[in-house]
């Protein structure tokens, strides 16, 4: 064991490059109304990039958008100041991540997982009456704590890494016996640093063990959606492996087989688009 | 994506395909159900509507090669869900997903 101690990860999280200004004000204001949208659509568009991915964003087929969308203003009027919001955070996140490295990690397998968690938690939304805003965001970020525990802690990671291949057994529990924490605790507290609301530090908390919660609600989603992107597999790794889906949460999600596959239809078909627009580094 | 379908170009699509799926236009309405074939009047229609891909039915494979295909499909399955013995609802999902391959 190699332990890493809360405090270590802590530091780590607080040598990140800073979000920017904008996302984190939208993100802390989460349950306020939709009082600035002039003010969004104003401030949004001094940061040329994260306007041009907004929109690429707001464009793609999963956004199922009739007709093009070219300013902030029409996006919003269009998605909403949340659908907005969302896609700006989305948006900004990926590009202060994107350019790690690391012997061992798959940095391109991390990020279509995510994107397939984040497709699939918003089929899964859709079908239940949830935000699909969020739903997306918090699955685009589940395992964000893995990516502060790899660029923050290189060395560590690479145990857990090898540690996880000779037994395979799952990384959760790898980095549990290596280093004495996981993702689910590291990546919550990066999500509360960040000052995101509470209901995503606890989603992020909670994927790998939800508690029971009757309606399912975001917890359970990203939970479900977690497994189902491994299940579908669309992490490009020969070595995947689904995590242990709760009884509960499977129970009650209760969706019958036409449902299902309609979802796993439509999480196939728009995560190549998303990936596209997601994952291309240039824009 | 189950072996008895497969996704091509609208360009491409000629009258008598049948679709694999349902056809949905870009606000989630259903354009043309599954099992829809597809007609010189309704490939200019959704050409006018500005649809590029479609989903149809590939009846290419050999009963041989769709048997090969569905054995594939079950191994990878067995390898992402090896840990899975005994859990149920990991269980089902490998199930649900097994049937969701094997459709069309």
């Amino acid at each position: 064991m190699t332990p890493l101690s809360m405090n270590e990860v802590v530091k780590n999280i607080r040598d990140l490059p800073a979000l920017p200004v904008i996302v984190m004000e939208l993100m802390s204001a989460l349950d306020e109304e939709d009082s600035g949208s002039n003010d969004l659509a104003e401030r949004l568009s001094r940061d040329q990039a994260l306007t041009a991915k907004t929109l690429r964003l707001a464009n793609s087929s999963f956004y199922g958008m009739q007709s093009k969308v070219t300013s902030i203003q029409q996006a919003i009027a269009i998605l909403g100041f949340n659908g907005v919001r969302s896609l700006v955070t989305t948006a900004a996140i990926l590009g202060g991540f994107s350019s790690s490295a690391h012997s061992t990690f798959n940095f391109s397998g991390f990020w279509r997982h995510s994107v397939a968690t984040a497709v699939c938690a918003k089929n899964l939304a859709k079908q239940l009456g949830l935000n699909q805003d969020y739903a997306f965001m918090i699955g685009l970020l589940h395992d964000i704590g893995r990516l502060v525990l790899v660029t923050g802690s290189p060395e560590h990671y690479a145990k857990v890494i090898a540690h996880q291949q000779d037994k395979d057994s799952y990384p959760i529990e790898a980095e549990r016996e290596v280093l004495g924490l996981d993702h689910a605790m590291v990546g919550s507290a990066l999500a509360a640093h960040w000052k995101f609301p509470p209901l995503m530090q606890k989603a992020i908390l909670d994927h790998h063990a939800p508690l029971p919660e009757m309606p399912v609600s975001f917890t359970g989603v990203i939970h479900a959606a977690d497994c189902i992107a491994h299940g579908l597999d669309l992490s490009d790794n020969d070595n995947d492996l689904v995590p242990r889906m709760s009884d509960t949460v499977w129970k009650n999600l209760n969706l019958g087989q036409k449902v299902l596959s309609e979802i796993y239809r439509e999480t196939e078909t728009q995560f190549e688009d998303a990936c596209q627009i997601l994952l291309t580094k240039t824009a | 994506m189950s072996p008895r379908q497969t996704t091509i170009d609208l360009e491409d699509a000629t009258a008598g395909m049948v679709l694999s799926s349902v056809l949905l236009d870009a606000g989630g309405g259903t354009l043309l159900p599954k099992g829809a074939e597809l007609t010189d009047a309704l490939l200019t229609s959704l050409r006018r509507r500005g649809v590029e891909r479609i989903a149809i039915v590939d009846n290419s494979l050999s009963d041989a090669e769709l048997a090969a295909e569905r054995e594939r499909v079950a191994k990878r399955l067995a390898s992402l869900f090896r840990k899975s013995a005994n859990q149920n609802a990991t269980n089902a999902l490998q199930n649900s997903i097994l049937l969701y391959r094997m459709e069309g």
